[in-house]
Parts: structure tokens; sequence; C-alpha cells
């Protein structure tokens, strides 16, 4: 037997997609696997030229995914910028909209996304591993989770205005007080939905208990780990300094945002189009790190609100108070920071602030430079603007939550590809497997752009003089 | 075939994309030039929800298709999809009638319309007669302007909606 190359990949409109490419020895066991991605980083040009303010309605473009945590990054760099910090309830207000994305975020992956390999199986027919098997499989569970989304959604809609792009937020503050009738219609459904959480809490638990095999050989590699924390490193998805540990959960770093180019490198690979990100004072590879829940879970040292930090001290006590390495806890840590998101939902709405009518600073000490960071859902979202003096930008950067986890989502393929693919026929189950060491991280590829018709995988099988030897194609 | 049979009988044209990637916002220019020939050429379609185009019909455009859309589309008699495509429908500018058919998407959140009329089905055991109406895209660079096949394109496809869905 020749050597092969196996390569997965969603065929799509434009550039921006990834795929995997597992590269396999003459006795069928895997040499190395890669996951590129064929992303355009075309954006920041697109946006250089523009103004300041209206970066927060044309960055949510980018993603028609997490458009909010876009809007409020880009929102947050501008008040750098402009010099103007916003007044307390702008911030409170902000922070409760980015919740709502979270719940509304998480909630899809979990239940969505992820909940059909955890709940039907990594080995299910395709035909029905998907949200609408699950919907047959559990009506019940489904239409909770279509609820909690919802949750989410209608929080944006009520303290933004618009469900998916809002223009709610710009530097400064916000354009809009929040009406005492949506404060209270938010509050209402909270309990509900801190109880529908607490399903797919249980849901994760009852699978990880009896897939523990799996769970431990699956994507399990050291990295450091990075996201926003508090004063006293709890956990914080709006507002924070940034903590990055190491491997064994030792502080490397805790820096302003405005700092970060002392603190990370992209290092580029001639097999990506999307750089990988690292510590710069340990250099590549040494240096990557993990964001998301996984990330975030274990750069903090816990929850500031009491169920979910319940929930955190169980998960971080699995493995002794040590990061915890299994890219399928992923799935576990995304639903504790739900709990979290909801109970921070009830926190701001209980504060006085919340519906305070000081909501935009008008006074500006013009800067020039500044940096928003924010955590979004897949994990730290970095905006970095420089302008003229007229507010017109002159350069952008911005580092993506999926970019910070390019090397670890390359590595997790790399690993369940070695681990599960061991000479014998490839099912349909090991390459849905790999697909899944992608899925734990919620990536988001499409950047806003989508494809008519269905995104089959292309499985092409390549002897070691690069001959065509077989190609697959699945269409569900 | 189970449609929605509901005592709102309108139509929705749900158009996608995103109108900074060239040709790839075909939907958004298709629907604003609707609402410009209706005297409403204010009419903001990228930040408004849903907008009413006429009595019978509503338009809502959006960057991609979500599943809590079901919830929307349910309310309708009858759903427009608009999108562009690269060629891999036969006709640069297609009509065709959809039903529901779940498709996977292995690491992206992409969702197609028959996959939200296919959840749609499984949740309520309805959907509403749908249909795509689909442009050919050439080029999908970062621009706000459409390339001169797909604007020509779409002056043809406003035809086909009013043809079969205005008048």
């Amino acid at each position: 037997m020749v050597s092969q190359k196996i390569t997965i990949e969603p065929v799509t409109r434009v550039e921006g997609h990834g795929k995997i490419t597992i590269n396999l020895k003459p006795d069928g066991k895997v040499d190395h696997a890669y996951f590129h991605v064929n992303e355009f980083r075309g954006f920041e040009k697109f946006c250089e030229g523009r103004m300041v303010f209206e970066m927060p309605t044309i960055t949510p473009r980018i993603c028609g995914i997490c458009p909010v945590s876009h809007h409020l990054a880009s929102a947050k760099a501008g008040d750098v910028v402009f010099g103007a910090p916003p007044p307390r309830t702008a911030s409170l207000l902000r922070d409760l909209t980015h919740m709502g994305q979270v719940i509304q975020s998480h909630g899809m992956h979990f239940f969505e996304l992820a909940g059909p390999d955890l709940i039907l199986g990594f080995d299910a027919d395709p035909a029905i591993r998907n949200v609408v098997g699950l919907i047959q499989a559990d009506p019940g569970l489904t239409l909770k989770a279509v609820a909690l989304r919802k949750y989410g959604q209608e929080i944006i809609h009520m303290v933004a205005g618009r469900r998916i792009h809002p223009n709610f937020a710009v530097p400064g503050g916000v354009n809009n007080a929040l009406n005492p009738e949506y404060r209270d219609a938010i509050l209402k459904d909270a309990d509900e939905m801190i109880a529908i959480t607490k399903v797919g809490l249980q849901i994760f638990k009852d699978w990880a208990a009896k897939n523990r095999e799996d769970v431990d050989k699956f994507a399990v590699f050291p990295t450091g780990y990075l996201g926003l924390v508090t004063p006293e490193n709890a956990l914080e998805l709006y507002q924070g300094d940034i903590r990055l540990v190491d491997s064994k959960g030792d502080q490397l770093e805790k820096f302003d945002a405005n700092d970060y180019l002392e603190n990370i490198a992209e290092h580029v690979e001639d097999w990506s189009y999307l750089k990988f990100p690292y510590y710069k004072k340990i250099g590549y590879p040494a240096g990557v790190y993990r964001v998301g829940p996984l990330g975030r879970l274990n750069a903090s040292e816990k929850i500031d609100t009491p169920l979910a930090n319940e929930e955190f001290k169980e998960y971080r006590a699995m493995y002794d108070w040590k990061p915890v390495e299994n890219t399928l806890n992923y799935h576990y840590a995304r639903l504790i920071e739900i709990l979290f998101a909801i109970e921070k939902v009830k926190v701001l709405l209980d504060d006085p602030d919340i519906l305070g009518k000081d909501i935009l600073n008008t006074r500006h000490n013009f800067k020039g430079e500044g940096v928003g960071v924010i955590e979004a859902p897949r994990g730290t979202l970095i905006h970095h603007y420089i302008a003229k003096e007229d507010g017109q930008l002159e350069k952008v950067n911005l580092i993506v939550s999926t970019g910070h986890n390019n090397w670890a989502m390359s590595e997790s393929v790399d690993s369940v590809a070695k681990t599960y693919i061991t000479g014998a026929e490839i099912t349909e189950g090991i390459l849905n497997r790999v697909e899944a060491a992608i899925r734990a991280h919620d990536p988001c590829l499409s950047c806003s752009t989508h494809a008519v018709g269905k995104m089959p995988l292309i499985v092409e099988v390549r002897d070691s003089e690069g001959i065509l030897v077989k190609t697959l194609r699945r269409d569900s | 075939m189970v449609y929605n049979f509901c005592m709102n009988i309108k139509t929705l044209f749900l158009g996608y994309g995103n109108p900074d990637r060239g040709d790839d916002g075909a939907a958004w220019h298709i629907l604003n030039q609707l609402f410009i020939e209706k005297n409403m050429p204010d009419t903001d379609i990228f930040t408004a929800d849903l907008i009413s185009l006429t009595e019978k019909v509503d338009v809502w455009f959006n960057f991609q298709l979500l599943p809590e859309y079901v919830e929307t589309i349910g309310e309708y008699q009858k759903v427009v999809f608009i999108d562009a495509h690269t060629g891999e429908i036969k006709d640069d500018l297609s009509l065709q009638k959809l039903a529901p058919a779940f498709a996977n998407s292995p690491f992206t959140h992409h969702m197609t319309p028959s996959s939200l009329l296919s959840i749609a089905e499984s949740i309520t055991g309805k959907y509403p007669e749908s249909w795509m109406l689909s442009v050919r895209g050439y080029e999908f660079k970062f621009d706000c302007t459409l390339s001169p096949r797909t604007e020509e394109l779409c002056a043809q496809a406003i035809m086909l909606l009013k043809d079969n869905f205005l008048n």
C-alpha cells in the first residue's frame, strides 16, 4: 500500500472556509493531519479609509454568526480612539447585549451543532445525525433549545433594537436607554432559561460518564490558555484584563488589551492562510494557547455568579484544578458559560443604573489609536484602530477568536486522526470525529457568506505520487 | 406536501447575503430596488427587521439563514428566498420551488432554505410554500457593488418577482 492523502473540504462559494487534509503512511496509519483555513483577510483593508464612528456598523458584516461581538469590540476600540469612556449605564447595557449574544450563540452550538453528535452518537446515520434527527428523537428538548436561543436573541432585540445586526453601541456609549418593560420581560424568563441550561449540563455529564474513554483520548493536549478576567481573576466576558496561563495553570501575563502587541505575535505557516497567534515571550509553537470556553475557564480561578461557580468548581475538580485539556470539554465549559451569562443578565437587570438615561459621553479627548477587546462566544476578539485627527482610519488590525484557536484546531484534527484512524477502513463515523474536533471549537469560518445548495464533503484519496486513487463525496 | 394553512395570506421575500462582498449581496440590491420603485428610497432594509413592501408582501434581509427563522417563515403562506449562486445551479437566473431537505454543514454554521423548511416541518408538521430565486454571482471580493453581469441578472430577477409574486 502506498501512502495516501485524504482531503475533507466543504465546497463553498468564497474563501474564508477550511478543509482538512490527512496524509496516510503506506501502512494506513496517519502521518500528519492538517486543518487549513483559506481565509482572506481583506476586511481590514476594506475598513481602512472609513471613519471610526462607522466601524461598529461596518464590522458586524464580517460575521453573520457573532455580529454583536464585532459591534461591541468595535465600539470599545472607538471609545479609546476618541478618548470617550462610556457612562456606567452604557457599559451595563453593552454587557447585557453581549450576554444575549453569548446565550444565543452557545445555546445554538450545544443543542443544534454539537447535540446531534452527543445525543444521537458520532456513529449514527448521518442522514439523521442533525438537528432534524434531534427533533425527531427528542422534540421536547429541541423546543427547549429553540427557546434558549430565542431568549438570547430577544435580549439583543429589546436592548439593542435589532436581533441580528444592531446599530446600538457607538464610541462613547450607546444610543438607546432600556425600556423598564423590557427589563421586566427579560427577567421574567431568566429562571426558565437557567432550568433549560441545567438540562443541557446534565445531558453532557451523562454522556461524558458513558463515554469517558472518548473524552480522555479525543484531542487531549497541553497549551496555554487565554481570556478576560476580573481583577480577582474571575471569568469575565465584556470588560477586564487579558490573562494568559501556561499548561500548568500558572499565570504568564495579565495585561491591558491596549498592550496586546507586546504579548501576542502571529506566526505564518505555508499551509494555511489564517495566521497562528502565540505568546511572544515564549515563541512559536511553544507559546500557542487556546481561547473560547475551555481557554477562558482555564484562565479563570472562579466565577462570580453562584450557580455557574458551583458548576465551575465541579468542572475544575475533575482534573484536580489543573487546566482541562480535553477538547470535548469545550462543550461542558460552554454550558457553564451559558449559566453564567443568564445569571449575569439577572445581575445586570437588578442594577439600578441599568435604567439610567446617561448613556453617551459626548466629551471627546481624541487619542487616535485604540484597542477594543471582548470575549466573543468563540474566544477573545481584538479590534485595533489607528485614525487620523478627523477620525478616518489609517490602519485596522483584527485578531478574531477562530484565529487564536488556529493551532489548537489543527492539533486537534491531527490528534483525533492519529487516535481513530488505525489503518483499517475509514468509516463515516471516524471522519465525523475528525470534523467534530473542529466543531468543538465552534469556529466561525463562514464570515457572512453562504452558498446555495448543499455543502458536500469531498474526500480525496491520493497515493504517494499524488495520483487520485479514490474520490468520496457525501452530501449529508 | 403539507403547506401552512394560516390566516395570514402574505408572502415573505427573504433575501440573504453580504452586501459588502460584491455579488454575494445580490438579494440586497434586488430588494432595495423594489423599495426604490415603490417610491420608498429611504427604506433601510439592512438595519430594519421585517418591512412591508405591499399589503401582501413583506421583506426581510439577513446575512445568512439561522434556525430560529423557522418561527418567522411559519407566519407566512408563501416565502421566496433570494440569494446568489456561483454556478452550481444550471441557469444563471433560476426560480425553483423548494422542498424540505436537511443538509449537514461539517464545521460551519451554514444553513440552506431547504434545511430551514425541514426544521419547520419537523417541529410544526408544516412549512410554507417556498421558492428559491437565485442569481448567478461572479465577483465576491470586498466591494459594495455588483459585477455588470450580475447587475443585469438582478434586473431580470426583479421582473420575475413582479410577474410571479407582486402583480
